[in-house]
C-alpha cells in the first residue's frame, strides 16, 4: 500500500492546518456534517499542540461513499492552509495530483505548485465582513465552489444547525463571499 | 427542561456520544476531575446534566471523584465518571470498593500514552490489564472496548444497564482516537430504549432465604437499615472476618460475572468461516485491522477478524473455538490482551505491538498477516 495509492475509491481526504483560534476544527466539522446530511460517510480527527490558542492545529476529514474503516488521513487529496507553517509541514504528504487552497495573504507557496493551488485573501475578506474568525467559512465557500464535495445548500444547512443564532448570518455571508470568489 | 434522549442523526465526537449514551441510560450524577484526553466528557456532562435534572460535581481529585460517584449510587442514582490513565491509576482503590460493595457505576477510561503523565494528547491501549488487575484482591468486572463514536453511545448505554443488572462497576475502555474522532451517531427514539431498573429488596423473598448471585440493593433513605463496608461481609452487610464468609463472598462476586458470560460477552465476527489466519483486535486498533484484513483478502489470503467488544470478562471460550492456523493480535501497547489470547488459543499467536502515540498502522498488521501466511 504505497502512499500515493488510495485504499478506497469514492473517498476524499482533506487536511486543514493552521493555528488555534482560526476555526480549523470547526471548518472540518461543518464540512463533515454536510457530508453526513447528504448521506455520505465522514470521519473527522484532529491533532493539536499543547497550547490552547496560538498553537498548531490540524483537522483531518475523510468523506466517502462507503463506510470508513481506518479513520486517519494519511495522504490528503486536498490541503487547506491557513498559515505558512502549516503549508511547510503538511505539503510533503499531499497526493501528487492533490490540490492546495491557501490564504494568500498569510501563505506564500512555491512557484511550481501554483498550477494546483488556489489562493484567496480569506482573512482580509472576513475582516471586511466584520469578523476575522469567519475566514474559515470564506475558505469553505471557495472549497465547495471549486470541488463540489458537498452542495452549497447542505453546507449552509450544516452551518445553520451548528452556529449560534446570533452569528448565523455573518457565517453564511462568509460562505457566500468565498463561493463567489471562485465563481 | 431539555430532552434526555436526543433522538436523531448527529455528527458527534466519541466523548459527546458517550455523554449522550449515559444520559439516555439514566445517568443523573457525574463527579470527576478533568484530564486530557477525557475532558470533553466532563465538559459536556457539566452542560447536559443540569438540563435533565441531574448533578455535575467537579471534585478535588480522582479518588474523591469515584468516592462521590459511589456515594451517589447508594443514594439510588445512576452514576459515572471519566478519566485517563493517571486518573484511572488513582481510582483503583475505590474501584475495588465498588466491586466489594457491589455498587453500580460506570467508569470511562480515555486511554493515553503512559506510564505516568506520558503522552497527554496521544493515544494508547495500555490500561487494558490495569482494568482487570489494577485494584488489589481477586475480582471480576465488565469492560467494553468501543471502536467508534456510535459504540461510545451504545456501549456506555449498555454499561449502565449491566452495572444495574449485576451490581458491578462497568468500564468503558476508550482511547484518545475513539473519544475525539467525530462520526455519524444515531440516537434511537425514547420508545426503543430499554433501561434496566435497579432491583429493590423484597421482604418476602428475603425471608425465603434463597441464595442469589446478585442481591437486590437497598439504598439510603428507602426504608431499610443498611450497612455498606469494604470489609468481607455477610448477607446482612456486616463484617465477618473469617474464611467461610470470604469464600462465599468472593465466590459469589466472581461468579455473578463469570457465570453470566453468555449474556455479558459480545464480539463481532468477520470472514471467520474457513479463515486460516484470524486477527483478534479491539477498540480503535480494530479499525486498522479491518483495513488490513480487507487488503489481505484482496491479495487472496484467507483472513478473518474477531473483534472483541467485551474485553473483560475475557471471551476465552470463543478463542478456544477458533479453528485457525495462526492468530494475530494487534494492540496499541507492548502486548497486553495478547497474553490472554495466548492462554486460550489452540494455535500459534503473534502480537503486533507499538509503544503508543498513534493508531497502529494497517501496514504493520498486513505485514504480520503476510509473514504468517508465508510460514503456514
Amino acid at each position: 500500500m504505497g502512499k500515493a495509492k488510495k485504499p478506497t475509491a469514492g473517498r476524499t481526504e482533506i487536511r486543514l492546518g493552521g493555528f488555534g483560534g482560526q476555526g480549523i476544527v470547526t471548518a472540518g466539522y461543518l464540512l463533515g456534517k454536510a457530508a453526513i446530511l447528504e448521506g455520505k460517510h465522514a470521519v473527522l480527527t484532529k491533532a493539536y499542540g499543547p497550547q490552547i490558542r496560538g498553537g498548531w492545529v490540524l483537522a483531518n476529514l475523510i468523506i466517502a461513499q462507503e463506510p470508513i474503516d481506518y479513520p486517519e488521513v494519511r495522504s490528503p487529496d486536498i490541503l487547506i492552509c491557513f498559515a505558512q507553517d502549516a503549508y511547510e509541514r503538511l505539503r510533503p504528504d499531499l497526493q501528487p495530483q492533490g490540490m492546495i487552497l491557501f490564504d494568500r495573504d498569510l501563505v506564500s507557496i512555491s512557484t511550481e505548485e501554483k498550477a494546483r493551488a488556489i489562493g484567496i485573501p480569506a482573512q482580509q475578506l472576513a475582516e471586511q465582513l466584520g469578523k476575522r474568525v469567519v475566514s474559515n467559512n470564506v475558505m469553505l465557500g471557495l472549497l465547495i465552489a471549486s470541488t463540489h464535495l458537498v452542495s452549497k445548500e447542505t453546507l449552509e444547512r450544516a452551518l445553520a444547525e451548528t452556529v449560534p443564532p446570533q452569528f448565523r448570518e455573518l457565517n453564511l455571508r462568509a460562505l457566500e463571499v468565498g463561493f463567489a470568489h471562485f465563481a | 427542561m431539555s430532552k434526555a434522549v436526543l433522538t436523531g442523526e448527529f455528527f458527534l465526537s466519541g466523548g459527546a456520544a458517550c455523554v449522550e449514551g449515559a444520559i439516555a441510560a439514566g445517568c443523573r450524577f457525574y463527579a470527576g476531575y478533568p484530564i486530557t484526553p477525557s475532558s470533553e466528557i466532563a465538559e459536556r456532562m457539566s452542560r447536559r446534566l443540569p438540563q435533565v435534572g441531574g448533578h455535575y460535581l467537579q471534585m478535588e481529585d480522582e479518588p474523591g471523584s469515584l468516592a462521590a460517584v459511589l456515594g451517589a449510587s447508594w443514594g439510588h442514582c445512576q452514576v459515572m465518571t471519566a478519566t485517563s490513565g493517571p486518573g484511572f491509576s488513582l481510582m483503583q482503590e475505590n474501584l475495588g470498593l465498588a466491586v466489594m460493595t457491589e455498587t453500580p457505576c460506570v467508569i470511562v477510561d480515555v486511554q493515553r500514552g503512559g506510564p505516568s503523565t506520558g503522552l497527554p494528547t496521544l493515544t494508547s491501549q495500555a490500561d487494558m490489564m490495569q482494568a482487570k488487575w489494577g485494584s488489589h484482591g481477586d475480582y471480576e468486572l465488565i469492560a467494553y472496548a468501543p471502536q467508534s463514536p456510535q459504540e461510545m453511545f451504545d456501549l456506555t448505554f449498555k454499561a449502565f444497564n449491566m452495572a444495574e443488572k449485576f451490581r458491578t462497576p462497568v468500564l468503558v475502555m476508550s482511547d484518545k482516537i475513539v473519544s475525539q474522532m467525530v462520526e455519524r451517531v444515531l440516537i434511537p427514539a425514547e420508545k426503543q430504549i430499554k433501561r434496566v431498573e435497579r432491583r429493590r429488596p423484597d421482604r418476602a423473598a428475603q425471608a425465603n432465604g434463597a441464595e442469589v448471585l446478585v442481591p437486590p440493593m437497598a439504598c439510603a433513605g428507602e426504608g431499610f437499615a443498611i450497612h455498606v463496608t469494604g470489609l468481607t461481609h455477610d448477607e446482612r452487610g456486616y463484617p465477618a472476618i473469617n474464611v467461610e464468609t470470604q469464600q462465599r463472598l468472593i465466590g459469589r462476586l466472581r461468579g455473578k460475572i463469570l457465570q453470566n458470560g453468555a449474556e455479558i460477552i459480545e464480539y463481532e465476527e468477520r470472514d471467520l468461516e474457513g479463515a486460516r489466519i484470524v486477527v483478534v483486535a479491539y477498540g480503535s486498533t480494530a479499525r486498522s485491522a479491518l483495513l488490513a484484513c480487507r487488503l489481505a483478502r484482496q491479495r487472496g489470503l484467507e483472513v478473518g477478524l474477531l473483534r472483541l467488544i467485551t474485553v473483560w470478562p475475557f471471551p476465552a471460550e470463543r478463542i478456544k473455538a477458533l479453528r485457525a492456523e495462526a492468530l494475530i493480535v494487534p494492540e496499541c501497547n507492548q502486548g497486553q490482551m495478547v497474553r490472554e489470547v495466548e492462554r486460550f488459543a489452540t494455535c500459534p499467536v503473534r502480537p503486533v505491538s507499538q509503544a503508543g502515540g498513534e493508531l497502529l498502522a494497517p501496514e504493520s498488521i498486513l505485514k504480520a498477516i503476510e509473514e504468517v501466511a508465508q510460514i503456514g
